[in-house]
C-alpha cells in the first residue's frame, strides 16, 4: 500500500500543546482528563485547560474542533495565535522557517510577524477581533499596516474589496463598527482577519451569537472564501451543524484532551467515544 | 475488466456506549467484489445492513474487522480500513462519491449552486460549472422556477433530484447510491436509470441499493441479498 499524501504536507504540526493555570506538579496531568471526569488538579488545585494535544493540519484543509463549554476548545487556538501563553508543548508552522522552529518559544516581535503575515483570528466577540474607536475601514487597515502595506489609495481598495467580497456596504466602510448590526460586525471581522491573505485562519465560535439568518450567511461566506484562497482553517464550535457544514476533520475535546478524532461524518454517524455518542445523540 | 474493489470478512458491531454497552451487531463475514464498470444491485430487508455496508465502505462508518481492498487511480491498491484521512478525503474528492437518501446541504445555496459546487474549485469557474448543472436539472426535470429556490423547502422527490444531480456531474469512477430512484415518478426513474448506465458506460462501477425492481431489473449486472447483515444470495442477471 502507498502511503502518497499526493504531494501534499502539513502547514502546521502541534505536538503535546499543554495549558496549565496554578502551580502544578508532574502528577497534575494524569491527575485530571476526561476518565476521572475533571480538570481540577486534586492535589494542587490548579486547572488544567488543555493537556497532550497532537494533530496536524494541512494546506486548505478545514479541521473542526467540538466539545462541550470550559473543554479547552479555545485555549487551544488562542495558543497558537499567541493570545495566551503555553505551558508546555510545541507548534510548528511550515510557512515560519520552513516549519522547523517551535513558534511557540519564538520572542514577542517574531511572533508578531507571524499573526500578521501568516495567521488571522475571527472571534466569537467582534469587540476581541475589532477595535471600535476605528472606522471598519481603519481596522481592515490596521492588518494591512501591520502587515506592511502604507499606500493609502492601496489600503482602501483593498479594504473596499474585502467588504465587498464579505457582503458589508462599502459606503459604509468609514462607519464605526459600534453602529453595525452583530452579523455585519462578525464580518468586517471576518474580512480584517483574511485581509493579509493569510495561509492559516482561526475562526472560534465566529456564528454563536448571530441568529439563524446571518448564521448561513456567514457560514456561506466562510466556505466561498475558503474555496478561494485555499486558507487552512481551524474551526471551534459548539455546534454539531456548524462542524458538520464546515469541516472536513473533527477533534472531539472533553475535560482538556483529545478524547476522539476523525473524519466529520465519521465523528458524526459513527462516533466511538462514550462522551461523543452522548453528544451526537443530543442534537436536536 | 480488473477488480475495482474487494471486501473480505467485514464485520461491523456498534458498542453503545450510552445504552450500558450495548452491542448490535450490524454485518458478519461479508465477501464480495466489484468489477471495473460494473452494477451491483444491494436488496434486502429495511435493517439488513445495506447502509451499513454502502457507509463503510466510504469510510462513514469504521468496521471493526475485515478488509476493503480498492484499487484506486490516486494511490494503487489501497486498503480503505487502513487509509489514512487525508488519504480517504483525496479519494472522496477525486474518485469515490456517496449519495444519500437525504440531502443535507448549507442553508441558502440555490439549487443550481448546490449541485455546481461539487466540480468546482474555484469561483472562475462557477459559470461553466452551473451550465453543466443546469443541463442535469433539465434532464431531471426540476421544475424552472426551482433552479435558483433554496433545496431545504423543495419536497421529496425535488430534494432526491439535486442529490442525484450532485453525486453524478462529479463522473466518479465509484458511485454509491442509496436508493436513487425512491420517491420519483417513473419518467424521472427512467431519467435517473439512464444517467447511471451513461456512467457506468463511461467506466464507473456503481453499488447501488434498492427495493424497486423495475430499477434493480434496469441496472444491475449482479444482485446481492443481505439478510441480518450477511450476504445470502448472489445472482447474475
Amino acid at each position: 500500500m502507498l502511503n502518497n499524501n499526493n504531494g501534499k504536507d502539513w502547514i502546521l504540526k502541534v505536538e503535546n500543546l499543554t495549558k496549565i493555570y496554578g502551580n502544578y506538579t508532574d502528577n497534575t496531568v494524569t491527575n485530571t482528563g476526561p476518565d476521572l471526569g475533571t480538570n481540577i488538579c486534586p492535589e494542587t488545585g490548579s486547572i488544567v485547560a488543555c493537556a497532550e494535544i497532537s494533530f496536524e493540519l494541512y494546506p486548505g484543509e478545514v479541521l473542526g474542533i467540538v466539545g462541550e463549554s470550559g473543554s479547552g476548545k479555545s485555549t487551544i487556538v488562542q495558543q497558537l495565535f499567541f493570545d495566551l501563553e503555553t505551558t508546555k508543548g510545541s507548534a510548528l508552522l511550515r510557512p515560519y522557517n520552513g516549519g522547523k522552529v517551535n513558534i511557540l518559544e519564538e520572542s514577542n516581535q517574531k511572533k508578531r510577524y507571524m499573526r500578521n503575515h501568516l495567521m488571522g483570528m475571527v472571534y466569537q466577540n467582534p469587540r476581541d477581533g475589532l477595535n471600535f474607536a476605528f472606522s471598519s475601514g481603519g481596522n481592515i487597515a490596521e492588518k494591512l499596516l501591520m502587515a506592511g502595506l502604507f499606500h493609502v489609495g492601496k489600503i482602501r481598495e483593498r479594504a473596499s474589496d474585502l467588504l465587498s467580497k464579505t457582503e458589508v456596504p462599502v459606503e459604509r466602510m468609514d462607519d464605526l463598527p459600534a453602529y453595525f448590526s452583530g452579523g455585519m460586525q462578525q464580518r468586517v471581522q471576518i474580512s480584517k482577519a483574511i485581509a493579509n491573505n493569510p495561509p492559516l485562519l482561526f475562526l472560534d465560535e465566529i456564528t454563536s451569537g448571530l441568529d439563524v439568518s446571518v448564521q448561513a450567511r456567514v457560514l456561506d461566506l466562510i466556505r466561498s472564501l475558503q474555496r478561494e484562497l485555499g486558507v487552512a482553517m481551524i474551526v471551534v464550535s459548539h455546534d454539531l451543524s456548524v462542524i458538520r457544514m464546515l469541516t472536513d476533520r473533527t477533534l472531539v475535546l472533553k475535560n482538556g484532551r483529545i478524547v476522539e478524532r476523525g473524519l466529520t461524518d465519521q465523528i458524526l454517524q459513527d462516533p466511538q467515544h462514550e462522551y461523543t455518542q452522548l453528544l451526537v445523540s443530543s442534537l436536536l | 475488466m480488473a477488480t475495482l474493489l474487494e471486501v473480505n470478512n467485514l464485520r461491523k458491531l456498534f458498542t453503545l456506549h450510552i445504552l450500558n454497552h450495548k452491542e448490535i451487531d450490524a454485518l458478519r463475514d461479508v465477501n464480495f467484489s466489484i468489477e471495473e464498470g460494473e452494477i451491483i444491485g444491494l436488496t434486502g430487508k429495511s435493517g439488513s445492513g445495506k447502509s451499513t455496508l454502502m457507509k463503510s465502505i466510504y469510510r462513514t462508518y469504521l468496521v471493526s474487522n475485515g478488509e476493503i481492498n480498492y484499487l484506486s487511480n490516486t494511490f494503487g491498491l489501497i486498503d480503505l480500513v487502513k487509509a489514512n484521512e487525508h488519504q480517504i478525503l483525496l479519494l472522496r474528492q477525486k474518485e469515490i462519491t456517496y449519495c444519500s437518501q437525504f440531502l443535507k446541504v448549507i442553508p441558502r445555496v440555490t439549487a443550481i449552486d448546490v449541485v455546481a459546487d461539487t466540480i468546482i474549485k474555484k469561483e472562475s469557474e462557477r459559470p461553466a460549472a452551473r451550465e453543466v448543472a443546469l443541463d442535469l436539472l433539465k434532464r431531471l426535470g426540476l421544475p424552472k422556477e426551482l433552479w435558483d429556490a433554496f433545496p431545504s423547502t423543495f419536497s421529496g422527490g425535488e430534494q432526491q433530484r439535486i442529490n442525484i444531480a450532485r453525486a453524478i456531474i462529479a463522473k466518479p469512477r465509484f458511485l454509491l447510491v442509496d436508493e436513487p430512484t425512491a420517491s420519483l415518478d417513473n419518467k424521472t426513474k427512467d431519467v435517473v436509470i439512464d444517467l447511471i448506465l451513461e456512467l457506468k458506460n463511461a467506466g464507473t462501477s456503481v453499488l447501488c441499493i434498492t427495493h424497486d425492481e423495475y430499477t434493480l431489473n434496469k441496472l444491475a449486472d449482479r444482485k446481492i441479498h443481505l439478510q441480518h447483515g450477511q450476504i445470502v444470495e448472489q445472482i447474475y442477471a
